[in-house]
């Protein structure tokens, strides 16, 4: 049968450009805010300039812009693929990305202006949620729609993972963002105190399980065997950790309030599935892992490799870590400090970055129809990534722990040793070196934009040939039978 | 938290039903006439370069 | 279908499925919040007739929007966990009743800041007007920015009355006197003292006078 269907890599590489754009954008005002916390007249006592009205603009921009655009691009680049079939909805699919980039846009316009919900990792105001919600329905629609008509009759693993993280933070979202308006630009949730905590922090953590995990296994279970040129260590074994990490996660959220006010068994309760999360969490990095092996000389040769390597040995470590934490006598000490910080970090330069880093580098020269202009230019992208996660994360480490001894200590006779401004006054060098590896990792991602730019140089200059969607012969018996390909 | 006695044993019976179907899950996957579409499965990822024509 | 063993062929059907394998994630991920959030739910419910409490006063509530706007929160803990080094840094622990009119929650994540849920009182208003202005100027080593252009900007009295009638919609219990005062509560208070007013409440007009517990003391 001839082949006249093609993949729909367009939107793909929109989202890619969007996802490089943005991880620039987002990571250039963490260095900033991370500056502002060293030398806080940095703010030139301007308010949009303020580290507090900036925060919220680093965590969105590196989570939902350029997180987000990753995720959805390479869900549509990996479903075609392993659906055997074109994109549905042509027309949602480029309304998902100009909807998806708009809400980015506006959440980050309006935030420093003080137009916020206050709700870490949901601070955009209302009518922006309600754009959220719609473009994210349609995301669902085009990527179950894809589904539905795949020509392969089993649903690769890869894409129960995106499906899952579709689903649980539409759920998420619109659950969290409750809220009545009181004008344009301010809203009050119809949850308070305790309640509040709790929806929000059950928010925080599967934003966390089901943003920057689900969905990144989504990427890896794809995108590593893909470059490891071999198939997944176990298949089968993807599939029970993915039923494990749905439904395990969900209940470890309240980790983050313990010793608060929120009841004594909630925090217990997230406790216990904190410790048990790190089963699938290891199954999954393990998976990974092993899938390289007997390829393990490729990491010499090819820069996405590595960085896929690493990101599994941080998503193995900062689970570790994240289950560590949630240990109530661990937490004691830990929260409120910058050991947070340092985890959350772990988790995100490490694992999500280096692993949306490594599958761009791969999906590059194929959605962009030529290799990378450089490969010099990933290995040193790879090396100032890894040693500026280095320096970031044991600065944040260091300083948290010391943080929380600080707070914690006491004199023979009962009284605080330290005052509060003391463990500031010793955190400041710590401030100082995290800038640094911060500036390593944004420099890093300059290198991949200009290699990314000059390997596009072919796809601007003339239209890159669509790849053809391999349409097979009909088989006895196979239902449903494959699509005839698409006009 | 008081749990009434009869969602304490709901909670129980539920968390049985969810650790059975669980363990079904991983019998029916590592069931031997599934290795071989399994198999098929884990190859997908390596016919993006293949279709390259 | 699987072949042979009819008693398997459900769980394949799943891994057929796009939309069963949509609902079943959903039904998965749902069971772990559902738990956890309704039974707090329904406790508050029954935690706020108890309390005692009043609303926050017109001016604290445009203060409390003020701190929420500035993200306070980013740097502010406002929740006392219960261990010995916090209650003698900060006083005695917090309870899920002081924050019952907070929305959203303050309780923050971390502390670059110390904690604030007791600091009502422990400055005078002219430290924390001077302080907000330009941090360095009362702590040389603090690394909080200045936030001076709270002073220059006044309180919207309308919209204050429009916050407490959303407000009540929602259940918190502000009377029609309340609502017809707030304007004439606001008028002329500049953004700064509405802050201030805010932060001297903390851990004082939150909590029941009775259930204050005994022995409250903190260092700053």
């Amino acid at each position: 049968m001839p082949t006249t269907e093609t993949y729909n890599d367009h939107v793909v590489r929109l989202f890619l450009l969007a996802a490089a754009v943005w991880g620039i954008v987002g990571m250039t005002i963490g260095v900033y805010v991370a500056a502002e916390l060293a030398w806080p007249a940095l703010n030139f006592d301007i308010p949009w300039l303020t580290f507090s009205r900036l925060r919220p603009n680093h965590t969105f921009g590196v989570i939902f812009a350029f997180g987000g655009s990753a995720l959805i691009g390479t869900c549509y680049y990996v479903v075609q693929r392993t659906g055997h079939t074109r994109l549905a909805h042509p027309r949602l699919a480029n309304f998902t990305f100009w909807g998806w980039q708009l809400a980015c846009v506006l959440a980050m316009a309006t935030m420093p202006f003080g137009i916020t919900q206050s709700k870490e990792y949901a601070e955009p105001e209302w009518f922006i949620d309600i754009l959220i919600a719609v473009v994210w329905v349609s995301i669902g629609v085009v990527f179950f729609s894809t589904l539905a008509r795949r020509r392969i009759r089993h649903i690769y693993v890869a894409n129960w993972y995106y499906g899952a993280f579709i689903i649980a933070v539409g759920l998420l979202h619109i659950i969290n963002n409750i809220a009545i308006p009181v004008s344009l630009t301010k809203s009050y949730p119809v949850y308070s105190g305790a309640v509040d905590a709790m929806v929000q922090w059950w928010y925080g953590h599967n934003a966390v399980a089901f943003f920057l995990t689900a969905g990144f296994l989504g990427m890896m279970y794809y995108f590593v065997p893909r470059q490891a040129k071999q198939p997944l260590w176990s298949y089968r074994f993807s599939i029970v950790n993915f039923w494990a990490l749905i439904s395990i996660y969900m209940w470890a959220g309240s980790h983050h309030l313990m010793y608060t006010a929120l009841p004594d068994w909630v925090q217990s309760v997230g406790m216990a599935f904190s410790l048990v999360l790190l089963m699938p969490s290891w199954g999954s990095a393990a998976n990974g892992l092993l899938t390289f092996n007997g390829s393990w000389h490729r990491l010499k040769s090819d820069p996405a490799a590595k960085f896929m390597v690493i990101s599994l040995v941080f998503y193995a470590a900062s689970t570790f870590e994240g289950s560590l934490m949630a240990v109530k006598t661990v937490n004691a000490l830990s929260h409120y400090t910058d050991w947070t910080v340092a985890h959350v970090h772990s988790g995100s330069i490490g694992w999500v970055a280096m692993i949306t880093i490594g599958s761009l580098y791969a999906m590059a020269p194929r959605a962009l129809g030529r290799p990378m202009h450089s490969h010099k230019g990933m290995e040193l992208h790879f090396w100032m990534h890894t040693i500026g996660l280095l320096l970031y994360v044991l600065a944040m480490w260091i300083a948290g722990v010391m943080q929380g001894l600080m707070w914690r200590a006491t004199n023979p006779d009962g009284s605080l040793t330290y005052a509060f401004i003391d463990g500031l006054i010793a955190t400041h060098p710590w401030y100082v070196i995290r800038l640094l590896g911060g500036l390593l990792v944004v420099g890093g991602m300059a290198v991949m934009a200009w290699n990314l730019w000059h390997t596009a140089a072919d796809a601007r200059k003339h239209l890159i040939s669509p790849i053809p969607v391999p349409i097979p012969e009909p088989t006895a018996h196979q239902s449903p039978a494959p699509r005839p390909a698409m006009a | 938290m008081n749990l009434q006695p009869f969602w304490g044993q709901l909670a129980g019976v539920i968390t049985v039903i969810l650790m059975l179907g669980f363990l079904g899950i991983w019998a029916w996957l590592w069931l031997p006439q599934h290795k071989r579409k399994f198999d098929q499965m884990a190859r997908l990822p390596m016919q993006d370069e293949d279709s390259e024509q | 279908m699987a072949r042979g063993y009819r008693g398997y062929k459900y769980f394949e059907a799943i891994e057929k499925n796009a939309g069963l394998l949509g609902i079943l994630t959903l039904i998965m991920v749902s069971i772990g919040g559902l738990a956890e959030i309704t039974p707090i739910f329904m406790e508050a419910h029954a935690v706020k007739p108890a309390l005692g409490v009043q609303p926050y006063s017109p001016l604290r509530l445009a203060g409390k929007d003020i701190y929420v706007r500035e993200g306070c929160y980013l740097c502010h803990t406002q929740m006392i966990r219960a261990l010995r080094a916090e209650s003698e840094r900060y006083g005695p622990y917090s309870t899920a009743s002081e924050s019952v009119y907070d929305r959203p929650h303050q309780w923050g994540s971390k502390r670059t800041g110390p904690d604030l849920a007791r600091v009502g009182g422990k400055y005078s208003d002219e430290w924390q007007r001077v302080h907000l202005k330009d941090p360095r100027a009362v702590v040389p080593e603090s690394n909080m920015p200045g936030y001076p252009w709270l002073s220059k900007a006044l309180v919207d009295p309308d919209e204050v009355q429009t916050k407490m009638r959303v407000l009540r919609m929602l259940g918190d219990p502000y009377t029609d006197e309340d609502i017809a005062g707030a304007r004439k509560a606001v008028a002329g208070h500049t953004e700064m003292e509405a802050i201030i007013a805010y932060l001297q409440g903390l851990g004082i007009d939150n909590v029941p006078q009775a259930e204050a517990p005994a022995g409250a003391k903190g260092a700053p």
